[in-house]
């Protein structure tokens, strides 16, 4: 955990920086109000630049009450299922552009019902085809909604 | 009043109330769906209906979620959510003694009871308090704003430092967008859909659904307990209730109790009405062993949560935990600012709100006893059929908002880092808090500023102000503080 907390703080110290400068460049205060826009965001990253400090500091101490395990492995077969739901995850968001909300979203069902261990391809297409067409019922037929066709269907 | 009843009594009301009960019940019957998961996968199908059915259904979905998680809790021995984790004590030794039925009945019970006694402590007990809260101003209003976000924080946080992270992170994300008040674009970085804010259920279903079905893959490998049981319906006898009586009216008054104070929740609720029961017991050793007073008591007691956390909610718009925080995104978005002007300007908003909690819990009960043998089965659901369908229900929810892909993109970013925040133990009812209240507090903190001309005494100087400031102060550092006076305290004796 210990290096996570360390690579957290410094991340989000960078991050409260860059939302300082930003603020500074901001106008000052219109009338009728008593702080400009900046003020806020500069007081909100002042305190979690303290906040950061202190969690570096805490786990230097060793006094955050935190287990030494790594909370992550991510040479684990578990994480690299996540490594790969995030890659059909940005396929779908590519495919959700391109060919429309169907054809993404069954893409998504069928692979990530493959990643979990279902083998049979009855299954593999009737479950796809059951959530769509719930999805169809409610979402289109009864709450008229319009679901993105993509650049394609469109 | 008689409109009020007709209101929730019009047909299409009634039926959304059943619907979402239902998908409420489901939802917490589910182990890895926990409630606040199903009030943000069906909050934006709540926001297609007018207000007031909008409203209901979700009330629905609040109520049967929590009852829901006892379910599994009985039968596998798996809590469906948080809630249901002290009803395994005893809920499982009757399953294991074939008594699954009278547990499954008594705990149907005691959910409703719990329900309705709170209902009825809401309608009593916020009327009332919304009558102190109206002498609040500006400096009040901050300092209670504050005063929520530091309960949840300390008490969501097993590090504080973590949690306090996460909060201002989720003020930080308030701000993105035009101001308010100025008008000025604030970090947009010259997009469009950023100028609109970093709205709150992409957030919400990122941060409760998204990261969860992402754990539910990583978890993959875990067995996946099936129910054997066959469940016939079961009331309680009327011997069984009149055992049970005592234990679930303390625990409905504990429930109630805990549920207003902002920071708590089910989870503390059930299982110090479970204690409480245990230590005024005459056999305190036959818990854990299946008594149905172990499953009447916490059960009784998360679902009296329902109506305590709204008393703070309604009348002074603070949310007590990430449920609540759901329900008051909710109620803005259908145009009800929860405060204590609601209760002089909108009143019959008002109490159709706690008229329907009567009737969601009503509802829950009915379905309860009617559909047993259905949710029983609904754990068995395998996690891979299950995950993908949340998934969907992930991306067409978010997309069902505002008919906004970019939505769906900012859903999947939130969800990918929100796996890493529950990883990393940042807890994250902290950061959908601060994104619900960021706005309220700079509003407010800007306008005491004006009052004062610029002077932070404001807040300082004005007795509820700064009561609620030195509560939020020692909720977070109480606990530090006594560690160090402890360590001196060992010190000194050794």
């Amino acid at each position: 955990m210990k290096k996570y907390n360390y690579g957290i703080s410094v991340l989000l110290i960078l991050i409260a920086g860059l939302i300082i400068h930003n603020s500074l460049q901001m106008n000052e205060s219109v009338s009728g109000t008593a702080m400009g826009p900046g003020v806020w965001p500069i007081i909100l990253s002042v305190v979690l630049v303290l906040l950061a400090v202190v969690q570096i500091v805490q786990t230097m101490l060793g006094k955050n009450h935190e287990s030494e395990e790594n909370p992550i492995d991510f040479k684990s077969p578990a994480m690299k299922r996540i490594y790969i739901t995030a890659a059909l995850v940005v396929v779908f968001a590519v495919l959700l552009k391109v060919l429309g909300f169907y054809i993404a979203m069954a893409f998504l069902l069928i692979a990530v019902m493959y990643l979990l261990g279902e083998r049979n391809p009855r299954a593999l297409v009737l479950v796809p085809a059951g959530i769509l067409i719930f999805i169809y019922i409610v979402f289109v037929v009864l709450l008229k909604l319009n679901m993105p066709g993509g650049l394609i269907f469109q | 009043m008689l409109d009020i009843i007709l209101t929730v009594f019009q047909p299409i009301n009634l039926l959304l109330i059943f619907v979402g009960s239902l998908a409420g019940i489901f939802v917490g019957a589910m182990p890895g769906l926990s409630s606040i998961m199903g009030l943000s996968l069906l909050l934006p199908l709540t926001l297609k209906f007018d207000s007031t059915a909008g409203i209901l259904m979700l009330l629905g979905v609040f109520c049967g979620a929590i009852y829901g998680g006892s379910i599994t809790a009985i039968l596998i021995k798996t809590p469906g959510t948080a809630n249901s984790a002290a009803t395994v004590l005893d809920g499982y030794p009757l399953t294991q003694k074939g008594q699954a039925a009278k547990a499954l009945g008594v705990s149907t019970f005691a959910s409703t009871f719990g329900g309705i006694f709170s209902a009825i402590m809401l309608l009593w007990t916020a009327p009332l308090l919304s009558k102190v809260a109206l002498s609040f101003t500006s400096p009040e209003y901050f300092s209670l704003a504050i005063f929520g976000l530091s309960m949840v924080t300390s008490l969501s946080s097993k590090n504080v430092t973590k949690g306090l992270i996460s909060a201002v992170v989720g003020l930080l994300m308030a701000t993105v967008g035009m101001d308010a008040l100025t008008g000025a674009k604030r970090f947009t970085f010259d997009s469009t859909y950023l100028l609109g804010g970093i709205t709150m259920v992409p957030v919400l279903i990122g941060l409760y659904a998204f990261s969860q079905g992402l754990i539910n893959i990583e978890n993959n490998d875990a067995q996946h307990k099936v129910t054997s049981e066959t469940i016939r319906r079961t009331f309680p006898s009327r011997k069984i209730i009149k055992r049970i009586f005592p234990t679930i009216l303390r625990s409905s008054a504990i429930g109630t109790l805990i549920g207003a104070i902002p920071g708590t929740g089910g989870d503390i609720a059930s299982w110090l009405a479970y204690n409480e029961t245990k230590r005024w017991d005459k056999h305190p050793e036959e818990f854990g062993t299946g008594r149905i007073e172990g499953v009447a008591a916490p059960e009784a007691a998360n679902n009296a949560v329902s109506g305590g956390t709204l008393i703070p909610l309604l009348t002074l718009g603070i949310p007590g935990d990430a449920g609540t925080a759901v329900m008051l995104g909710a109620l803005m978005m259908q145009g009800v600012v929860p405060g204590p002007l609601l209760f002089t300007n909108e009143q019959g908003k008002v109490y159709t709100i706690i008229f329907g909690l009567f009737v969601a819990n009503l509802f829950m009960g009915v379905l309860g006893f009617l559909g047993i043998r259905l949710f029983a089965k609904v754990g068995d659901v395998p996690n891979k059929y299950l995950t993908p369908i949340v998934f969907a229900f992930c991306i067409v929810g978010t997309y069902a908002l505002n008919n906004s892909i970019n939505d769906i993109f900012l859903m999947l970013i939130i969800g990918a880092i929100a796996f890493f925040m529950i990883k990393l133990d940042y807890p994250t009812p902290p950061l959908i808090l601060g994104l619900i209240l960021g706005g309220t507090l700079e509003k407010n903190m800007n306008r005491a500023l004006l009052v004062s001309k610029g002077s932070f005494s404001i807040f300082f100087t004005r007795p509820i102000s700064l009561a609620l400031l030195l509560i939020a102060f020692c909720s977070v550092f109480l606990p530090m503080i006594l560690t160090v006076i402890r360590k001196h305290r060992a010190a000194a004796k050794s």
